[in-house]
């Protein structure tokens, strides 16, 4: 070990730390009030209801939909939004086109949507834009109800051109989803002008919140009727046998996570404030690590320098990836080796036998950190 | 005396927008649990002074609230 301080540079995975706005107001919701909002109607109950709704609002301007709060739903992580998304808007004789980047949480609940009857094309993503929209059009079939796409590979960091796809979208009247499971906080989103029928979201990456947070935002102008994925009490029409149909409750069966969603609106509301800041930060480290990488000879870049989320994915040597997380993990160093589970990343880029370092500098990195994370690498014997 | 009216609309998400949809717009207005009439359980209204009423209902409309169309005295 060579470092006294833990280096966590693996904010793609889970950001850490958080801002200290976002762990007091945990810390205080579960001293002070952990009351089931809006099911009860005592002073707590409301007032958890009041933090849930504020949340609501703070999420709807974040992501262009100011005055939506209806179109706001907690989920417990992006997987579970995508999930909903998925299943909630396709159903047999749909058709849906995805990117060869996607993460598995699209990937796997598409592969099983096929028993019913819902089937996937996958469009190659190439470095030039223009090249990736081709490629998505000509899979457009009469058939087809949606495109999905990750806003950002979460293992290259590559960023999709998800105007350009709004706008494809629109031109041939298809749902666009987004999983901005790499972006949100960060990256400016807006669903009315990106043209996104539904934005997929985790709460504990970009948004610095806690984990068992995400979101699934629906565009209002889509008017979207999603069936939900799990059924139950939503404190509305409890007198009926059936799910109610009205967005936000209907997709929110059970107690919600009212701690952690205070913690996202707290972590809403920090990256509203220093958005623009932390995408320096991220960026100023993101092309100091780039560079560096880039002229050690044994080191392979995966990522491309521009157009990125801010990830580092690269192989060095022959080494397992894993081998080089553990070693630099010895000089507490945290970054993240293997699949990403990213299949399809990695069968495109041919690394599925060693998988791929991935460096993923976040809120709170600096120049240090990356200093550090450097004289790691230099260490390693290849 | 002031009187005050209820209205009911369709969710808990619903009677927090119009809440603040009325105060935005310089209304008192306050989410309350439905106690009159059939209800369909767990029901909330939004309770206005009735002398704005049909501004509030307005306003409610304009804001894409979903109302119940059902409103009563309280």
């Amino acid at each position: 070990m060579i470092f006294k301080r833990t280096v966590y540079l693996d904010n793609a995975a889970s950001s850490f730390p958080k801002p200290s706005e976002v762990t007091r107001k945990v810390s205080e919701m579960l001293k002070n009030n952990t009351a089931n909002p809006g099911r009860s109607g005592h002073s707590l109950s409301e007032k958890a209801a009041e933090i849930i709704f504020n949340t609501r609002s703070e999420a709807a301007d974040f992501f262009g939909i100011k005055g939506h709060e209806e179109n706001v739903i907690f989920t417990f992580n992006a997987t579970h939004a995508i999930n909903t998304a998925l299943r909630g808007l396709l159903s047999s004789g749909d058709r849906v086109i995805i990117s060869d980047v996607e993460h598995n949480s699209v990937l796997r609940p598409l592969i099983d949507l096929k028993k019913s009857g819902v089937f996937t094309d996958i469009a190659t993503v190439h470095h030039d834009d223009k090249e990736t929209l081709r490629s998505f059009e000509k899979l457009i079939r009469p058939e087809t109800r949606m495109i999905f796409v990750t806003h950002a590979s979460n293992v290259s960091g590559q960023k999709l051109p998800i105007s350009a796809l709004g706008d494809l979208c629109e031109r041939h009247g298809l749902l666009f989803g987004v999983d901005a499971s790499q972006t949100a906080g960060h990256t400016s989103i807006n669903i009315t002008g990106d043209k996104i029928s539904v934005l997929c979201a985790p709460g504990h990456k970009g948004l610095l919140s806690p984990q068992g947070t995400g979101l699934l935002v629906l565009s209002p102008i889509a008017r979207l009727t999603v069936k939900p994925l799990l059924f139950g009490g939503t404190g509305s029409d409890s007198l009926s046998e059936y799910q109610p149909s009205l967005s936000p409750e209907a997709l929110e069966s059970g107690t919600l996570n009212t701690a952690g969603i205070a913690g996202l609106c707290e972590g809403i509301r920090y990256c509203k404030t220093h958005k623009y800041e932390i995408m320096r930060n991220i960026n100023d480290i993101f092309t100091y690590v780039y560079d560096e990488l880039s002229r050690l000879p044994y080191i392979t870049l995966y990522s491309p320098k521009t157009d990125n989320a801010g990830l580092i994915a690269f192989s060095v040597g022959n080494l397992h990836s894993d081998d080089v997380t553990a070693r630099l993990d010895a000089d507490k160093i945290c970054v993240r080796g293997g699949f990403h589970c990213s299949s399809l990343f990695h069968k495109k880029a041919g690394t599925t036998e060693k998988g791929l370092v991935r460096v993923s500098p976040g809120a709170f990195n600096n120049e240090k950190n990356a200093i550090d994370l450097l004289i790691s690498i230099k260490r390693l014997k290849i | 005396m002031i009187k005050n009216k209820c209205i009911t609309v369709k969710s808990q998400t619903y009677a927090q927008k119009a809440e603040r949809i009325l105060r935005e717009n310089g209304l008192n207005a306050y989410v309350v649990r439905r106690t009159e009439g059939k209800s369909s359980g767990c029901e909330r209204c939004v309770k206005v002074n009735a002398d704005f009423l049909p501004r509030a209902l307005a306003l409610l409309k304009a804001g894409g609230v979903e109302m119940t169309g059902e409103v009563y005295d309280i």
